[in-house]
């Protein structure tokens, strides 16, 4: 039962709730903590997708899947975080 | 040179590739991704043509409750985690025990969501009020239905698995069920950012 609970995988969710809370707290004190609304929104966006890639990677399992699995895995994140990212980044924004 | 005897060396657990779960599920979350991928960039192709639109909009959003439903995806998720390494082992009381509280949290993403639903009709909101809150009915809203598809498959398991041997189909079909349960806290991780904490 103890081998169950202290896993690397507990660690990820550690991890994954610490991100959580960073991305709330970004939000919560928008435009305070770092110095362009765009930047705030280009970090929360990519810690996202960070804590979406710990997800497929350790709960999914795709880490130890084979590469048919696990490359179109990490083309999603790669791609829905780069177009995500491009687009909330204000680089496309109407004036 | 002679072929080396793989049964006289014998691949290290660890370094075994394999896939979690059946095939097909894989076919099908996959595609699911892809789905809520586009509606995630179309969403915020509106949004950079509608900003200033959007940002009011998103004023009536509760981040508070937001992130409670995210907190109670990712323990749910990894409550399953817990279970389905369990059941691997053959524990399958504490599976279940695990899948119980994973049960639990699920449930309660649906009382915040149907909270949260509430609280916008009251304010007379709905997905016809402007884009921002289209894209926000139909994002979350399919989310929501992801959400009820997956609780019953974690409340049947919850049920089934019982003291014994757990057989092979069972893992497999444990761990395929899993997957779906942890896609759902995936896309739910993008989605809070994206349409309540991106301003």
């Amino acid at each position: 039962m103890r081998a169950l609970v202290y896993s690397r995988e507990s660690l990820v969710w550690l991890v994954l709730m610490t991100i959580t809370l960073c991305s709330w707290l970004l939000a919560w004190s928008h435009g305070q903590l770092l110095p362009n609304v765009r930047i705030e929104a280009v970090v929360i966006i990519a810690l996202a997708f960070i804590k979406a890639r710990l997800v497929l990677m350790h709960f999914m399992e795709t880490a130890h899947a084979p590469l048919q699995l696990r490359l179109p895995c990490e083309a999603w994140i790669l791609l829905s975080g780069s177009v995500l990212i491009v687009l909330e980044s204000g680089l496309f924004t109407a004036a | 040179m002679n072929a080396v005897d793989t049964s006289l060396h014998p691949v290290p657990e660890k370094q075994k590739k394999r896939i979690p779960g059946d095939e097909l599920i894989w076919l099908f979350l996959l595609g699911d991704m892809v789905c809520f991928a586009l509606f995630f960039a179309l969403y915020s192709y509106t949004k950079s043509n509608h900003t200033a639109l959007f940002v009011e909009a998103q004023q009536a959003l509760n981040l508070h409750t937001g992130s409670i439903n995210t907190l109670l995806l990712l323990a749910s998720s990894w409550f399953v985690v817990i279970a389905v390494k369990a059941a691997r082992l053959q524990m399958a009381n504490t599976c279940r025990w695990f899948l119980l509280p994973a049960v639990l949290c699920g449930s309660g993403f649906v009382v915040v969501k149907l909270f949260e639903y509430q609280e916008k009709a009251a304010l007379g909101i709905n997905f016809l009020t402007n884009d921002f809150f289209l894209f926000y009915y139909l994002i979350t809203g399919m989310h929501f239905v992801h959400v009820l598809l997956g609780l019953p498959l974690l409340v049947y398991f919850a049920v089934v698995i019982r003291e014994g041997k757990l057989d092979r189909k069972t893992i497999n079909n444990l761990e395929s069920s899993a997957i779906f349960w942890h896609m759902v806290d995936l896309l739910w991780i993008v989605i809070f950012p994206l349409i309540y904490l991106v301003r």
